[in-house]
């Protein structure tokens, strides 16, 4: 038992919320962006010319893993892993492992979600490209929930002390 | 401001026809309409025709010059990024003659038909070349088939079945042929065989059956190798004369700008003849009616003068459905890019642009909000409105970005971000001294003042949106609905604020009863008024409570604008990530060098993917929040004849 306690303590649970926050929304990205990557390859085919548009469209489900990413990255800059070792209680642990939730969860499924939009926005491209916005707009409505979530994970990261 | 527009009707005489509709393109003012709209046409249907347009052939020309122009261009001189398009006049354009294009088409089309052919020639003697390849080492003469009394059989042999198991076969059924392995590769062995004439049809029953393939070169003489020898100089022979046709095509290359203005004149001539489309037509008379932007009166009237013909303008009634064209100052037309991606405004409503334009400004600064980033912008967006050639859409949208750019810069400046941290960092790490960057706010430290700054731009965002759908309530003779609808909410949402303001930041209690009384009056003032389409009494009463219940709509649209704070927040945190991984290498030469190019990649990187956030949800807080209060969409945009070139610019200079 004391053994156990020795690896599941304040440190480890604040770098698994690192972790959680850099992998959950990584993946949400991942998958998005290569929804989007995938319905992009068609369209570019048929006219290259359009390819700059259906960029725009695929960096959009991009930001998630970016948000996970700066989230984790804040902690490791706030609480000194970036320096080396670190020796933090079991409660700072916890409150840094739930700071870190938000992000992970909502930006994987933001992110999948995200792509899924931009995806079918892709065929907004190919049929009328002078309508690109209107294929971004939907998919900042998905991205919204990863904002809100970041928001509160970063407020709550740059509150430890 | 939504340009007033008048109708104009036109009547002249059918000689002038032509001369008419150019004037009339050149001037660039007047949309023609459908003229089987036009009122009265039913009862004068009976003595005119529509008009028609026979462009089938010039859109073959069109074809045909695009093609030469494509052909042409990898020839052509040699354009700069910055370079603009040549300038002409209409007349020039509308006069360009079409005879020397055409022919230097031809000749180019030519000249493409003997390359191709070259080119399949080619294509032919290689693949001669690699069926006779395997047979190179055989030193008989192809033609040489036979002697007196023997065959000569060549044979690709599959490699699976041995020479030893041919040999005894053939011994066994008494065939007696000498069989010579050529050469081989993976698949199969090429062998000539000598044989009896006949024992030929035996030894060649035998090959098939172990799945050998005859091969016979018929017309050709002389071994496989001075055959291959012979068919690489014919292929280099006709290498030789693409290369001479191509120099010939390479000739015609400075020609392009002819065939492009050719191309420009084409499509200018069936976009006049397309527009014939709209007219009714007489045998003497023509007839038609369309849109001109009331300021522009005049120079229909100039161009009109000098032409026998009768035409008068009327202005728009209610009922008309006129097409929609906006005009703003200077600062105000970038954004318009931003409503049109949207819907162009209906006709009789209001051009949210003078309004959409200040809060696009700020909200896109405080998003991406780092002044390094923001100079970038505005430098690449300002210069590149400027010297680049790209159509006036894209000029808008680069200017727009230039102009956001400049807010950016006052936002990051406020934040003291400068691509980040980059100053102090790099005094730190390099030159052991760090500098600070005088700031009025630091996000990271003290984030809640940036986020209540977003909710008080976002707020008064609201209001003025509320306070549009008044102003266009009031415009239309509804001042009492104004009131009832937007005054109340106005109480309510003015009076929760003085309410709240009192009372947690002053802590006025005069204050907060003031806002208190004036949000209650507000609210009673709905539950008052909301059902008054309501005929029974306690469905008003119901429709006026819930009503209060839109509350809820304004706190989320409120509340949406946290993401102002939170696409700040990312942007400076990630470009603070960037210049900390850029300094872990520390201070020496390969660390500065190490920090130079993670600098440009990440700040590069960082700049592209929040400039796209920034623009994407500033826009989709115009579109949501804003729009959402007032805006009246489903404007037919205003699309005048006008010359629609694509490689020279036309001017103004009369001819």
């Amino acid at each position: 038992m004391k053994e156990f306690f020795e690896v599941f303590n304040g440190n480890f649970l604040a770098y698994l919320g690192v972790a959680f926050a850099v992998i959950f929304s990584g993946i949400g990205s991942a998958k998005g962006v290569g929804l989007v990557g995938e319905a992009m390859s068609g369209v570019t085919v048929e006219d290259p010319g359009k390819f700059g548009q259906l960029l725009l469209l695929q960096a959009l489900p991009a930001t998630q893993g970016i948000y996970g990413f700066v989230v984790g990255f804040m902690v490791m800059v706030t609480t000194g892993m970036l320096g080396g070792t670190v020796n933090l209680s079991m409660a700072t642990g916890a409150y840094i492992f739930a700071s870190c939730c938000p992000i992970a969860f909502v930006g994987m499924v933001s992110g999948i979600h995200q792509g899924r939009v931009s995806a079918a926005g892709v065929n907004i491209v190919a049929k009328r490209p002078e309508e690109v916005s209107k294929a971004m707009v939907p998919a900042a409505m998905v991205e919204t929930y990863a904002i809100l979530a970041l928001l509160i994970s970063l407020l709550l990261v740059l509150n430890i002390h | 401001m939504i340009e007033k527009m008048e109708r104009i009707f036109l009547c002249g005489l059918a000689q002038d026809r032509e001369k008419v509709i150019s004037r009339l393109m050149k001037s660039g003012c007047v949309q023609l309409s459908d003229p089987a709209a036009m009122s009265g046409y039913e009862e004068i249907r009976d003595q005119v025709e529509l008009g028609s347009a026979d462009v089938y052939e010039k859109e073959q020309l069109l074809s045909r010059l695009n093609q030469c122009i494509q052909t042409l261009k990898p020839y052509g001189a040699k354009k700069s990024l910055f370079a603009k398009r040549p300038e002409v006049s209409f007349g020039e354009i509308a006069g360009e003659d079409t005879q020397e294009a055409l022919e230097l088409c031809q000749k180019v089309e030519e000249l493409q038909k003997e390359i191709g052919a070259a080119k399949s020639r080619i294509s032919q003697e290689e693949f001669l070349q690699t069926s006779l390849a395997p047979w190179r080492e055989l030193d008989l003469p192809l033609e040489e088939t036979a002697t007196e009394s023997s065959e000569i059989l060549l044979a690709a042999v599959p490699a699976i079945v041995a020479p030893e198991e041919l040999e005894r076969q053939q011994g066994e059924q008494e065939l007696g042929a000498y069989l010579s392995v050529v050469s081989e590769d993976k698949d199969q062995r090429y062998a000539a065989a000598i044989v009896h004439r006949d024992k030929a049809a035996g030894y060649q029953e035998l090959l098939r059956q172990s799945g050998a393939t005859l091969i016979t070169f018929d017309g050709l003489s002389g071994t496989a190798g001075e055959n291959i020898a012979a068919s690489r100089s014919r292929v280099k022979q006709e290498e030789e004369q693409i290369e001479k046709l191509e120099k010939e095509l390479a000739a015609y290359g400075e020609k392009l700008p002819k065939v492009q203005l050719a191309w420009d004149s084409t499509q200018l001539s069936i976009d006049c003849q397309k527009a014939e489309q709209n007219l009714l037509r007489t045998q003497e008379t023509f007839l038609t009616e369309g849109w001109v932007p009331q300021r522009r009166k005049g120079e229909v009237e100039k161009s009109l003068a000098g032409y026998t013909c009768f035409y008068e303008f009327r202005e728009a009634s209610e009922k008309d459905d006129p097409p929609v064209l906006l005009r703003n100052n200077k600062f105000v037309e970038p954004f318009e890019a931003v409503t049109e991606m949207y819907a162009l405004p209906a006709p009789h409503s209001l051009d949210p642009n003078p309004f959409m334009a200040p809060f696009f400004f700020v909200f896109f600064g405080m998003m991406l909000s780092d002044a390094g980033y923001g100079l970038v912008l505005a430098i690449l967006g300002l210069l590149g409105a400027k010297y680049l050639d790209m159509g006036a859409g894209g000029k808008k949208l680069l200017k727009m970005l230039g102009y956001c750019g400049i807010s950016t810069v006052f936002w990051g400046a406020l934040y003291g971000s400068w691509f980040g941290d980059t100053i102090p960092k790099v005094t730190e790490v390099f030159f052991g001294n760090r500098v600070q960057v005088p700031m009025l706010l630091d996000p990271l430290t003290n984030p809640m003042p940036i986020l209540i700054m977003a909710f008080v731009v976002g707020y008064i965002h609201i209001l003025v949106g509320l306070g549009l759908k008044a102003y266009l309530m009031i415009r239309r003779g509804h001042p009492v609905d104004a009131l009832f609808d937007v005054g109340f909410w106005y109480f309510v949402l003015v009076g929760l604020v003085i309410f709240a303001g009192g009372q947690m930041v002053i802590g006025s209690t005069l204050m907060a009863s003031i806002g208190k009384w004036l949000a209650i009056a507000g609210a009673v003032g709905l539950v008052l008024t909301q059902g008054r389409d309501k005929k029974n009494p306690i469905m008003k009463l119901m429709s006026g409570i819930l009503s209060l219940y839109d509350i809820t709509g304004y706190f989320s649209d409120l509340l949406s604008y946290s993401r102002i704070m939170a696409l700040g927040l990312a942007t400076g945190v990630i470009a603070q990530v960037v210049n900390t991984m850029g300094t872990l290498p520390g201070r020496s030469i390969i660390g500065a060098v190490l920090f130079v190019v993670i600098f440009l990649f990440g700040h590069v990187l960082n700049l592209a993917i929040n400039a796209l956030g920034s623009y994407v949800h500033t826009s989709r807080l115009q579109y949501v929040e804003f729009f959402g209060k007032f805006f009246e969409g489903g404007g037919q945009a205003f699309r005048p004849l006008r010359p629609a070139t694509k490689y020279v610019y036309v001017n103004n200079q009369e001819e």
